[in-house]
């Protein structure tokens, strides 16, 4: 049953409950890849930050989740992505407490501290999207 | 920056035969040539029959979805009459609802995907190559194929379809029952609040918990409460702030809020996120926080003699 | 209590050594103000050693009426009074809560009971003016 556990998954942020779902499909893959606790909580982690951050900012948008291969690893790779406003200045944006919805302003940076690879790209009024990677 | 192009997806209403049939540019001509093409087909499936679950029987899955012989047999006699129908190419709304159902059957067991996707691949080949033997020009061969696949392209997508919304419905349904969780705030000593969350806090459950807290507070004249988190999918930064305005409310009810069931991996989590839990209350157990709570209103614990 | 109770204005009680304030009327910028004024005075002219605001007369409190009364707080702190604001009602809190108003340092009783308990406890150990400590020092069942 590997097969199914490669298989990628994406999962349309509309609603509340669709992030509460990538949620659990980001624990069960992460999971099935044999991630630790603390990585499998990590990525469960990004993508509620990432998925909510689209719902919030976006309105709605998509998160991928998939496995992915590096040259001597492996490892899950997680996409949000969104056509909302984008974002126009990203440093700001990627530094601690920096929110503009009045919230903890902590997601993105502390995802970019989760995870081992991160990319962020954002062109205002196109939209965004976020593309991180953890290894096992 | 590449264009983010997300069109919003249509709703998942099905196709008509008629709209099915456009998609998959299956036209007259194409259903005949299927029909002609099978009548030198059909008369040999039971030999594909054999090959296929010689194939199959290779498969590490195998095992698991066909054990028990009388299954195999259900199974094979279906795989049959699905070709009889195939070949006989009477693409309407019957034969739509039954390729449904032969996807809701695979998404049941739990068969991957993938499997049932690799199966189709080797049938295609052993219907087109090994079955086939008759006297068509190259042709009038190829045109056939190309007719075949087209409408093999469309069986497949519906189950694919069946497959995917059959999963999404069952995750639906159990996000629906972790969201719904209700929120038994107990009283469980003189004093004592205990509220064990479980499943996802998104911000109109976290207000609830914040609500029934305080109106629990209100109604008992608690003086201390434990939110025990070690059930709840994930802290991230909204949740993280929803649990400190819960500690932060209870407080200006005269109310001392401690956040049991913290996991390592929560603990790493909330750090690396950069949270600051400034004097919150935090225990690993809940254990630790009824230990807390019961010194916090003077109730003292003996072990029996 | 001789207090000159003027439409708008809160009374002030002297209870077990500590000035107990019912504050039941609807806050105003102007009412608070004056409020202060009156009860730092008493504070000057009384030995009390804790200053109790009960609020639970009051229907609705905005973020600007409650930084008020906290600054009214601290300065009772100031003047060796510790104080304490009880009978918040749930839908206050959670309004202030959602306001983001700064809590920090505010020490808060169910009750007007629990309060002048703890006071009294207070008093008698040196306790830390530290809410988190609230709950050790006050044992209902000793
Ligand atoms: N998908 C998005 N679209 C537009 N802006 C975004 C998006 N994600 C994040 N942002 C911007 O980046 C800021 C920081 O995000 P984050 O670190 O998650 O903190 P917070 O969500 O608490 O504001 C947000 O306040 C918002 O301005
Ligand atoms: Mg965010």
């Amino acid at each position: 049953m590997q097969g199914i556990h490669n298989a990628e998954a994406r999962i349309a942020i509309r609603g509340e409950s669709d992030v509460a779902r990538a949620i659990v499909q980001a624990r069960r893959m992460s999971q099935a890849a044999a991630f630790q606790t603390v990585d499998q909580s990590r990525i469960a982690t990004t993508v509620s930050e990432l998925a909510r951050n689209i719902l919030k900012y976006a309105g709605q948008g998509e998160v991928i989740l998939r496995g992915c291969v590096g040259a001597t690893r492996r490892g899950m790779e997680i996409i949000a992505e969104d056509s909302g406003p984008g974002i126009a200045d990203t440093d700001s944006a990627l530094s601690d407490h920096y929110s503009s919805g009045g919230t903890l302003g902590l997601g993105l940076p502390g995802v970019q501290r989760m995870m081992d690879e991160f990319a962020l790209e954002s062109e205002p009024g196109a939209g965004t999207r976020v593309t991180v990677r953890k290894w096992l | 920056m590449s264009p983010l192009d997300l069109a919003a997806r249509p709703a998942e209403k099905p196709l008509t035969a008629a709209q099915m049939l456009k998609l998959y540019q299956l036209e007259t001509a194409d259903l005949e040539n299927i029909q002609s093409f099978g009548e030198s087909v059909v008369p040999r499936l039971d030999d594909y029959v054999t090959r296929f679950y010689d194939w199959m029987e290779t498969q590490p899955e195998f095992e698991q979805f066909f054990s028990d012989t009388e299954k195999l047999d259900r199974v094979q006699r279906q795989q049959l009459v699905y070709w009889q129908e195939f070949f006989a190419a009477k693409v309407d709304e019957e034969y739509l609802d039954k390729r449904r159902v032969v996807g809701e059957a695979h998404a049941r067991i739990g068969l991957p995907l993938q499997v049932y996707l690799a199966a189709m691949n080797v049938s295609m080949k052993l219907i087109t190559g090994n079955l086939y033997k008759s006297g068509l020009s190259p042709d009038q061969y190829a045109t056939s194929i190309h007719s075949v696949s087209k409408l093999m392209h469309m069986d497949c997508a519906i189950v694919v379809q069946t497959f995917s919304a059959r999963v999404n419905r069952i995750m639906a349904e159990q996000n629906d029952a972790l969201m719904e969780m209700s929120t038994p705030v107990t009283s469980i000593w003189d004093g004592i609040l205990l509220l064990p969350i479980v499943g996802i806090i998104d911000s109109s459950r976290g207000q609830d918990i914040m609500n029934a807290m305080l109106a629990k507070i209100s109604k008992t004249r608690a003086r201390v409460a434990i939110l025990d988190i070690s059930g709840v999918a994930v802290v991230d930064t909204a949740v993280a702030n929803h649990l400190i305005k819960i500690t932060k409310a209870t407080r200006l009810m005269g109310c001392e809020t401690t956040i049991s069931g913290i996991s390592p991996a929560i603990a790493q989590t909330i750090v690396e996120l950069g949270i600051d839990v400034g004097d919150i209350q935090t225990t690993a157990t809940l254990r630790d926080a009824l230990v807390y709570a019961f010194r916090a209103t003077g109730v003292e614990i003996r072990q029996a003699p | 209590m001789n207090n000159e109770a003027g439409a708008d204005s809160i009374p002030v009680q002297l209870m077990r050594g500590c000035l107990v304030a019912s504050i039941q009327v609807d806050l105003t910028e102007q009412v608070l103000k004056r409020f202060r004024q009156e009860l730092l005075e008493r504070i000057g002219s009384a030995r009390v050693h804790g200053v109790v605001l009960d609020v639970s007369g009051v229907d609705v409190m905005d973020s600007a009426d409650f930084e008020t009364l906290k600054t009214t707080m601290s300065m009772a702190s100031v003047m060796g009074a510790s104080p304490v604001i009880v009978g918040l009602k749930p839908g206050i809190v959670s309004a202030l809560v959602d306001l983001d108003v700064d809590t920090r340092g505010v020490r808060a009783a169910l009750n007007l009971d629990d309060a002048l308990e703890w006071l009294g406890a207070a008093e008698s150990s040196t306790a830390t003016a530290d809410p988190a400590v609230i709950r050790d020092t006050h044992a209902r069942h000793p």
